[in-house]
């Protein structure tokens, strides 16, 4: 798990998850339901929904995601891009924390993620067990 | 070293070698014929010579004898007073002997001596200052103390007296200057058989040599030698030596000669050999013969010495312009050996140079000398034949190598492929599968229907992922497979026609450039057009989007054929990724991205190039498929 150690996060800032596949998106969202984590969860299905959320969070409509997990292999707008974009906004240059999420575990990825201005990479794991660990982590922290 | 080399130098040294035997033998041959003929000439005229001495010394016995019988002398012999009878024979004789004189201008001197009065001179005549004068009889003078009177007067009748050939004494003084005098006499006996007197002729020994050897005086080429029975030059080249006995000069034949030491002892009659001239220039001819005279007999030796020094230049002038022709012979041949070897082994050089450019694999220009019908041409041609084998088979290597290339990259891509997108949807499997053992499903029916319907996608998805590249896989160009001439317009419009219900549904605008006939793997192309024209109508997104088989000539002569379609484009990243295996342009696809990797396997193997060309809203994929220049194996 190569997380870039977080603060504790805000239990009422919602987490997101962006990511194309929906079964991918079906296995996350049933074990964050058992993790301990308690705040709310947003999916995307594509790089395009979620920045268009996050306009909605500069204009003070929605809060500051507590977390963004985001997948790197999407159609139309890719993992990179959509980062590259949002940290392109002055008011998201820091925040929120990014984890790059992946199939990949190649070095290429997870460098060219710190290039663009991710927190953390994280391959993806459907453990379950690991997988509701890495959530309790974060909740720990 | 170079065989041109070699050659030059064997030729050269053969030429050298030979046109040196030849000059050896020709000056050895040459000199030996001189040597022999010189030594024969010199023979001959020793041999005429000697002749000639013996018969004017012949000539003078007949001359003393003529003298001794003749009537006047008788009467003188006989007549012993004083008489007019004995006044007029003498006047006769003093006539006779006057004739005689001027007759033979070699006789100094003839005399009647008595015996009587203290061996007076009865006749005399004299030749003095070349005229003949009959001595008055007031000057005659007596001679009987003299040695060729005492001993002539001894000498029976018919005996010949004979002095020593010596330079004139007076008063036992030798004259001045000197005189060599040979003196023949008789005696001559009255009726009683009393010597009366004698008769005897002076010899002018000097002007008898010189009128004897007259014409072998020539002192440019020989020179004439005479000694006494003691070994004293009577003649000798040098005048001191001549007579140099009487003058106190000890010059012996041997002296001068050593090689004719013991000569006048040993019983040969010449003897030829060979000394050094004064003045060391050239080796000289001398031969030497003896030979009798008189009675007693005396042994004389002739010798003639002969200077080869002219014919000696003539023959340095031969033998130097043997030298100069064998020079020039010899620059000729070497020259001429450069010429022949460097003809001879130039096309060989010119096969060494073009196997030195295939050993190191350099291009060049050196052209093969093939069309030559001797053994290099021979050489030539088949060396070309193996230079183009070799070329042959390194195409194919190359080639070999390039597919090896392809299927070693494909390998690596589908290693890649194997461990992250294949996986992916294993993984995915493996995830809902342990969502469902884990509890995390609420339980009822239908979520794990839904579960097992997510299960049954991921699992259609990883198997289509595999059938995909097995097909991708099986593309393969074996030796079943032959190029076949085939019109590409027919071709298309057989692949348009299996599209013929999506493309009418979706109204797309079909057109199609004159494509050419061409020679290709019908089966494979038609395979590479099927999935252009299913990459096009998957990727557009509008309907009714255009459709344009392309047909175009580049620079290098190439048709370059292509499907253009509009209403979907590609960033210059991806598409340099295009046509990796499992490599989908846009994830929303049905496909799993093998269509343009199976495109490219078929176009490499018809030697070609693929790629893509998008911009704004168009997307337009090129290609280009060259003729059989080397068969696939």
């Amino acid at each position: 798990m190569q997380l870039v150690q977080n603060k504790c996060l805000n239990a009422n800032d919602p987490v997101v998850v962006v990511d194309d596949s929906v079964i991918d998106l079906t296995i996350t969202k049933r074990v964050y339901a058992r993790s301990e984590l308690k705040n709310p969860l947003l999916t995307f299905t594509s790089g395009g929904a979620f920045l268009k959320h996050m306009e909605a969070v500069q204009n003070g409509v929605e809060p500051v995601p507590a977390l963004v997990l985001m997948d790197i292999n999407m159609p139309e707008l890719n993992g990179f891009e959509t980062i590259r974009k949002l940290r392109s906004v002055s008011d998201f240059s820091k925040i929120p924390v990014i984890v790059m999420l992946t199939n990949s575990d190649s070095d290429q990825d997870l460098e060219r993620s710190l290039e663009v201005g991710a927190n953390g990479f994280q391959t993806k794991d459907f453990d379950i067990a690991r997988y509701t660990e890495f959530f309790n982590s974060l909740a720990a922290e | 070293m170079r065989i041109s080399s070699q050659l030059r130098w064997f030729i050269f040294a053969l030429v050298v070698s030979t046109s040196f035997s030849i000059a050896l033998v020709g000056y050895w041959g040459h000199s030996i014929t001189i040597s022999d003929f010189q030594a024969e000439t010199l023979k001959k005229r020793s041999l005429l010579e000697v002749d000639r001495l013996q018969l004017a010394f012949e000539e003078l016995n007949h001359d003393i004898r003529f003298i001794a019988n003749l009537p006047a002398v008788r009467k003188i012999a006989d007549i012993k007073e004083y008489s007019a009878q004995k006044q007029t024979a003498r006047k006769d004789l003093g006539d006779i002997f006057e004739q005689m004189l001027r007759a033979k201008p070699t006789y100094s001197q003839i005399r009647y001596i008595s015996s009587d009065d203290q061996g007076m001179e009865y006749v005399r005549v004299d030749r003095r200052d070349g005229r003949v004068l009959q001595v008055l009889e007031k000057q005659l003078q007596a001679k009987a103390n003299r040695e060729y009177f005492i001993e002539a007067s001894q000498k029976r009748p018919g005996e010949i007296y004979y002095s020593k050939i010596n330079l004139n004494r007076e008063n036992g003084v030798v004259e001045y200057p000197s005189r060599p005098v040979f003196r023949v006499a008789m005696p001559i006996y009255d009726s009683d058989a009393v010597c009366a007197g004698i008769v005897i002729i002076n010899l002018n020994f000097k002007l008898f040599i010189e009128q004897v050897l007259r014409g072998g005086l020539d002192r440019s080429r020989y020179e004439y030698y005479l000694t006494n029975e003691a070994g004293y030059f009577l003649l000798h080249p040098e005048p001191s030596y001549t007579f140099g006995f009487d003058l106190g000069v000890e010059m012996k034949v041997e002296h001068a000669f050593p090689e004719l030491a013991g000569f006048r002892e040993q019983d040969v009659d010449s003897l030829t050999f060979r000394t050094d001239s004064e003045l060391g220039a050239s080796k000289r001819l001398v031969h030497f013969a003896k030979f009798r005279v008189f009675d007693p007999p005396r042994q004389l030796a002739f010798g003639v010495v002969g200077s080869y020094d002219d014919i000696g230049r003539a023959s340095m002038y031969t033998s130097s312009a043997v030298i100069v022709a064998m020079f020039v012979l010899t620059v000729l041949a070497s020259l001429l050996a450069i010429a022949f070897s460097s003809r001879l082994t130039k096309p060989l050089e010119r096969i060494t140079a073009v196997a030195r450019s295939l050993s190191l694999n350099e291009s060049t220009t050196v052209m093969l000398p093939t069309d030559r019908a001797d053994e290099i041409g021979i050489l030539a041609n088949t060396f070309l034949e193996m230079k183009q084998s070799i070329e042959r088979h390194q195409a194919r290597l190359q080639q070999a190598n390039q597919r090896l290339f392809e299927m070693n990259r494909d390998l690596e891509h589908f290693a890649r492929v194997a461990s992250h997108d294949l996986r992916e949807p294993i993984q995915r499997i493996a995830g809902l599968a342990s969502l469902y053992q884990s509890g995390c499903a609420d339980g009822t029916v239908e979520d794990a229907e839904v579960i097992l319907e997510q299960l049954h996608l991921e699992c259609k998805k990883a198997l289509g992922q595999l059938a995909d590249f097995r097909e991708f896989t099986d593309i393969t160009c074996d030796s079943s497979l032959v190029r076949e001439e085939c019109l590409l317009e027919h071709l298309v419009a057989e692949v348009l026609d299996e599209f013929s219900t999506p493309l009418q549904a979706r109204g797309v605008q079909v057109q199609i450039d004159p494509l050419p006939q061409m020679s290709i793997y019908v089966s494979l192309v038609r395979v590479l057009y099927r999935n252009l024209l299913d990459n096009a109508v998957k990727h557009a997104k509008n309907e009714g989007f255009k459709l344009h088989f392309t047909a175009e000539h580049d620079e290098n002569g190439n048709t370059v054929l292509g499907v253009f379609n509009s209403g979907s484009s590609i960033d210059a990243d991806e598409a340099a990724k295009a046509f990796d295996v499992f490599r989908q342009l846009e994830n929303n696809t049905t496909g799993h991205g093998m269509g343009l990797a199976i495109c490219k396997r078929i176009v490499n193997f018809h030697s070609g190039r693929i790629w893509v060309e998008s911009s704004g809203n168009h997307f337009h994929i090129k290609f280009y498929l060259l003729d059989p220049v080397t068969e696939c194996n």
